[in-house]
C-alpha cells in the first residue's frame, strides 16, 4: 500500500543513524583539519581500485590497516609519515588524492512514495471477510475515495 | 578460434602443454596499453605522496624510479627472470602482474 507524495522535497527516507555512522568513521581521522586557506591539505582520500586477492599476506594486511575493506571502498586518512610507508606498499592497487575535508555521504533521491501499511499483515490474520482497504489519502490528509 | 578442438568434452592438445587455452608468448597492443596505463596510475600515486610533503625511507627509494614515459619498452613489457632464456620473460607470465609491484629497472646487463 503506497501513498504517492506530491511534494517530494520534504521527504527524505535516509536513516539518520546510517549517516552518523559513515561520517564519524571518517571524521575521527579528520578532527584536526581546519578549513583555512593557509594550511596545507591534511587528508588522503584512498580508494581501493583492485582487490587484494592473490597478493602477499603483508600487502593484504597493509590494505586492512588503512581501513580498506572491499573493492571501491573509499577511506580518508591523515597525512603522516607512517601511513605514507603503508600506502607505498599498496600503491599498485589504490587511487590516492590529497583533499581538505571528507566528502559527505551521498543521500539517495526521495523515492516518491511512503509505505503506510502492509498487505501481508491483513492476509495473515486469516479472516475471509472482506476488510475495507485503507482509504487512499493524498498528502495533507484529504481522502480521495 | 579455439572452438573446434577445445571444449568441455574434448581432451586438451598435447602441444598446449595440457592447458585448455594457449598462453601467447607476447602481449597484444591493448594489453600493452593497459600496462602503460597502470604504470601511469602508480606514477600519479607517487606524485601525490611527494606533493603531500611526507618524509619516508621507502619514498626516498622509489621517487628516483623512472616514470612510464622514461622507461624502455623492454622494461615495461618484460621482466628479469632467473630461469627463462636470456633471463627475460614477458611480464604477463608473472602471476597477478596487474596488481603486483614489478621492478621498473632490471639488474645490470640483464
Amino acid at each position: 500500500m503506497f501513498r504517492s507524495l506530491t511534494n517530494l522535497s520534504k521527504t527524505s527516507i535516509v536513516s539518520n543513524t546510517l549517516l552518523r555512522k559513515v561520517l564519524t568513521n571518517n571524521l575521527r581521522y579528520a578532527s584536526t583539519v581546519t578549513n583555512t586557506e593557509s594550511t596545507p591539505k591534511k587528508l588522503w582520500k584512498i580508494t581501493l581500485k583492485r582487490s587484494t586477492i592473490g597478493l602477499h599476506p603483508q600487502t593484504r594486511e597493509n590494505a586492512r590497516v588503512l581501513g580498506l575493506k572491499r573493492c571501491g571502498h573509499v577511506v580518508y586518512r591523515p597525512v603522516t609519515n607512517e601511513l605514507a610507508g603503508i600506502i607505498i606498499k599498496v600503491k599498485e592497487i589504490i587511487k590516492l588524492e590529497l583533499v581538505d575535508r571528507v566528502d559527505p555521504p551521498k543521500t539517495g533521491a526521495p523515492s516518491g512514495f511512503e509505505v503506510i501499511g502492509r498487505l501481508n499483515s491483513r492476509i495473515a490474520s486469516g479472516s475471509k471477510a472482506a476488510k475495507p482497504l485503507l482509504p487512499l489519502r493524498a498528502k495533507g490528509g484529504t481522502a480521495i475515495n | 578460434m579455439f572452438g573446434s578442438f577445445v571444449g568441455a568434452f574434448k581432451p586438451s592438445l598435447v602441444a598446449f602443454g595440457g592447458r585448455a587455452w594457449r598462453i601467447p608468448w607476447r602481449m597484444s597492443k591493448t594489453r600493452k596499453a593497459n600496462v602503460r596505463k597502470r604504470l601511469r596510475e602508480v606514477d600519479s600515486v607517487i606524485d601525490t605522496l611527494m606533493a603531500s610533503g611526507v618524509q619516508c625511507k621507502q619514498l626516498d627509494l622509489i621517487k628516483d624510479m623512472p616514470r612510464e614515459s622514461e622507461m624502455l619498452p623492454r622494461d615495461k613489457y618484460t621482466t628479469f627472470s632467473r630461469t627463462a632464456k636470456n633471463h627475460r620473460k614477458s611480464v604477463h607470465k608473472v602471476p597477478h602482474f596487474t596488481k603486483r609491484p614489478i621492478p621498473r629497472t632490471t639488474p645490470k646487463s640483464f
